[in-house]
């Protein structure tokens, strides 16, 4: 009796044990599948390795050359997107749309002139709507994003709409509407091959972001205006972007010689690809600024990082800091986010690793107004905190780089 | 003598937030008044505000009630530093400049009148008898106030 009761326990036993192999194996199974579809969701982003401290051994030191236009009565003294080009007769331009407006005014670097005003229509045949932001292809084909067309607009130096990209009847699985592409945050319309890549606001608040993982969202949109066809690149936010609070879900992007790069509005991490699917992934923090760190509304701003943009004439990135802000009397926030009183510039060679970062005075200079010529960084002086500031004058001042 | 307590916190916590809303409404007025110190606040009066650092989807709606309510005993008040950008917008939009009250010191946004979206308040006797943000949603119900 009792050798039959061993001989079933044992029988039972090994069944057991067989029906924990079989689990086992189905469980290895199924990480297995997990693994292989979490690899499928995002493309691959290697961590930089950040061992050896930045050096520090370079600044941007204020040069006496200043440039100024006379603004007519019609312009905007508020620098929203502004683009520096070069026409194959070295002519120098700047184009910097007046305020929020359909306007595009065309300045001679050089001879420090209004050449030209572009006035685009909102309505009508030749209307693009409300434009949001645009890419300088040449004097007289110039690229509009627009905040509710899904279109891509070409327009001339007249602001006759040439051609349109209609991205709206492409193929695709994401409802594309890029209509946030802008220069404010060097949100840039980047072109590679056939294909134009459009970065788009996700836009999620306080009220809905747990609906989302970060890794999970998508912001920059593909066109393959050969193959009329439309996706989104499989690329996210830091997978703790949200980890100790809530964070905007605001970011950068451009392509600089072929290669794509993300700015993290909010986060120390700056992206960087060659084919846009192997990223490699960059902390790049300020010496002056914790991002990270919220603020209420009431008491003032927290820092981010406005703005990361490349510097072709000295092979070196920018990347722009607004440093914490306290609450001052008579501003109110959307002066704080315009015109802080306090923001550094980062410096970073071309393999972006820092080498300098420099603090600037405050209620001085306009940190959203700004461009890069051969001689330097030109940052506008025109920030109404300033004393000396006319609404009449947009004024740069350059910036030189040296090394200390 | 439970009930007796808890009547006097009542009228307690109810008069607080009384005097709360009263001064509230009395710093809205005078700020108004500030910006506008012709205007007849005995009278009923709209008082319109649109701020323009939001986007335009934010103000589209509100700048459309412009000529519904531009009228010599009403206010329009556009807080902005840039008062340019106010003016070619209102040109854009063949609106009559001389309506509108810049508030280029924003202080209709410093003293909490409003915050990103516009907002529309009906007056009388220097009191606020209607008091709503603009939005898509909210139109009806404005336009239906603004006819009465």
């Amino acid at each position: 009796m009792s050798k039959l009761k061993w001989f079933k326990g044992c029988l039972r036993g090994s069944l057991l044990l067989k029906r924990n192999v079989i689990t086992g194996q189905s469980l290895l199974l199924l990480f297995v599948v997990f693994l292989i579809s979490c690899n499928a969701k995002n493309d691959t982003v290697k961590i930089k390795d950040n061992s050896k401290p930045p050096l520090y051994n370079v600044e941007l030191k204020k040069n006496e050359q200043r440039l100024t236009f006379e603004l007519n009565s019609q312009i905007v003294n508020q620098s929203v997107c502004l683009i520096p080009y070069v026409a194959p007769d070295s002519t120098r331009y700047l184009f910097y749309r007046s305020g929020h407006s359909n306007n595009i005014c065309v300045f001679n670097i050089d001879a420090e002139k209004l050449t030209n005003t572009i006035k685009l229509d909102n309505r009508g045949s030749n209307g693009v709507g409300s434009i949001k932001g645009f890419e300088v292809i040449s004097y007289d084909s110039i690229y509009i994003t627009s905040a509710f067309r899904r279109k891509l607009f070409l327009v001339n130096q007249q602001g006759k709409v040439i051609s349109s990209i209609d991205y709206s009847s492409y193929k695709q699985e994401y409802h594309i509407h890029a209509g946030t592409s802008r220069t404010l945050e060097n949100m840039r319309v980047g072109f590679k091959g056939s294909k134009i890549y459009l970065p788009f606001y996700p836009g999620y608040d306080k009220g809905n972001y747990h609906t989302i993982a970060p890794e999970d969202i998508r912001f920059i949109a593909e066109l393959d205006t050969l193959g009329k066809t439309a996706k989104t690149l499989n690329i996210g936010f830091p997978r703790n972007y949200w980890e100790d609070d809530f964070y905007p879900s605001s970011f950068g992007f451009f392509i600089e010689n072929g290669c794509f790069y993300i700015n993290y509005i909010y986060d120390n991490t700056v992206l960087s690809s060659i084919d846009s699917k192997n990223w490699v992934s960059t902390e790049i923090p300020s010496k002056y600024a914790n991002v990270k760190k919220t603020i209420p509304r009431e008491k003032g701003l927290g820092a981010n990082y406005t703005r990361l943009v490349f510097d072709p004439f000295r092979n070196v990135f920018y990347r722009f800091v607004r440093h914490e802000q306290k609450k001052i009397k008579n501003r109110i926030h959307t002066d704080l986010v315009r015109h802080p009183q306090r923001f550094s510039i980062i410096i970073l060679n071309k393999d972006l690793n820092i080498i300098g970062e420099t603090n600037f005075p405050p209620d001085t200079y306009d940190p959203n107004g700004f461009f890069i010529a051969k001689e330097g960084l030109y940052l506008s002086r025109s920030n109404p905190f300033n004393p000396e500031y006319d609404v009449n004058v947009l004024e740069f001042q350059l910036f030189n780089l040296f090394e200390k | 003598m439970k009930n007796i307590l808890f009547l006097l916190v009542s009228c307690f916590i109810l008069s607080c937030n009384n005097t709360e809303t009263r001064n509230e409404h009395r710093k809205i007025i005078e700020t108004i008044k500030e910006l506008s110190p012709n205007t007849n606040f005995s009278k009923q009066c709209i008082v319109l505000i649109i701020p323009f650092d939001g986007c335009s989807s934010c103000f589209d709606e509100a700048v459309h009630l412009i000529p519904e309510v531009s009228d010599k005993q009403n206010v329009i008040i556009m807080p902005n530093r840039h008062k340019r950008r106010i003016y070619n917008f209102l040109n854009d939009f063949d609106l009559d400049t001389d309506e509108v009250v810049i508030d280029t010191m924003q202080i209709t946004v410093e003293n909490n009148l409003v915050n990103i979206n516009p907002v529309i308040f009906i007056m009388e006797n220097e009191e606020i008898k209607y008091r709503k943000i603009i939005e898509h949603s909210n139109m009806e119900e404005i336009r239906s106030m603004l006819s009465k």
